[in-house]
């Protein structure tokens, strides 16, 4: 056995568990903001748990990149061209992500914000569930582009 | 807006830093990737990189890109702050910044590229790195100073676009009578 294959199942390992944990805490973080608390009025526990997703979620993005990159090396010239069906929805899929990354920094800094303004703020308690919901839906077309790659 | 994302303490600070530094990271490999693929260069780029090679040039540019982003942020009073200074110094300081990380990330890749070389049994294209790293002092500082001000300075921009989009939802959100 090659000394990189165990690091070639790492990789793909370290994709699998990056994006378990962006949806799976968007996920929690959602439905932990969309449910009214009678323990947390102002929902200030919950915004903490979202900031702490944010650092959890931008860890978990860079390391997909990273693996994500390391995945496409393992084709090596087999690597299907952009006019193939394969080809085409690699490039559909990395639009996708790119949309979440962008779309992922107003998110984590509205939590930021948030956490600094006062609990009682009408909104305040729409603003961050609305957040984590977009985010869930976005996620899930990512991977939903994935298994398709994977096993389509 | 100014209060609430100013760095309020070491935490704050690091918290804001390296969402920015990982979103610069992401946005521009994701790029590259996407650009390089839709042209058919890809194959060809990835095929002459093993693995590990490939996974410490992303670390070095993460770690490269998250530093001096902080440096930028800080530069300017924090991310919020810098929506309320000058543009003339927002571009000067993202420019100087951006060229920092371009001769760090130079200089990294250079070093990874020989080890890479030299522990997969290429010694012999060591030589190159050494004729490499004259390149890399005397025109790499030149050609990655000057792409990394040019990403810099676009990166400042999409920053800025983003928090003044935050500033827009929280406040409409937030506003009496507001959904």
């Amino acid at each position: 056995m090659s000394a990189l294959e165990p690091l070639s199942l790492f990789v793909r390992w370290a994709h699998v568990v990056g994006m378990a944990a962006i949806l799976g805490g968007a996920l929690l973080v959602w439905w932990l903001t969309a449910r009214p608390s009678r323990t947390d009025v102002g929902g200030d526990a919950r915004l903490e748990i979202a900031r702490r997703y944010e650092w959890i979620f931008w860890a978990a993005i860079g390391v997909q990149a990273m693996t994500g990159v390391g995945n496409l090396g393992a084709f090596g010239q087999g690597l299907p061209a952009p006019t193939t069906a394969w080809g085409l929805r690699l490039t559909v899929k990395l639009v996708v992500v790119l949309a979440l990354a962008l779309l992922s920094l107003p998110r984590t800094l509205a939590v930021a914000v948030l956490m600094n303004r006062p609990a009682a703020e009408s909104g305040r308690s729409q603003v961050v569930p609305s957040l984590y919901a977009a985010t869930v839906m976005v996620v899930l077309v990512v991977v939903a582009l994935a298994v398709w790659l994977a096993h389509g | 807006m100014a209060e609430v994302l100013g760095p309020r303490g070491a935490g704050s600070e690091r918290f804001v830093t390296f969402t920015f530094g990982t979103f610069h990271t992401v946005i521009f490999i994701v790029s590259a990737v996407l650009i390089l693929h839709l042209s058919g260069a890809l194959a060809g780029l990835l095929s002459g990189l093993n693995t590990l090679t490939g996974l410490a040039l992303f670390a070095a540019l993460w770690a490269t890109t998250t530093w001096s982003t902080g440096q930028a942020i800080r530069g300017v009073g924090g991310p919020i702050m810098a929506t309320r200074t000058p543009i003339g110094a927002v571009v000067a300081r993202a420019a100087r910044s951006g060229a920092l990380n371009g001769i760090l990330f130079l200089a990294a890749a250079a070093v990874i590229l020989a080890l890479s070389a030299l522990l997969t049994g290429q010694g012999d294209s060591i030589g190159v790195f050494i004729v490499g790293g004259f390149f890399v002092v005397l025109v790499g500082i030149l050609v990655g100073a000057t792409i990394g001000a040019i990403l810099g300075v676009l990166f400042a921009a999409i920053d800025l676009v983003q928090l003044w989009a935050v500033g827009r939802l929280v406040r409409a959100f937030l506003a009496p009578g507001g959904h």
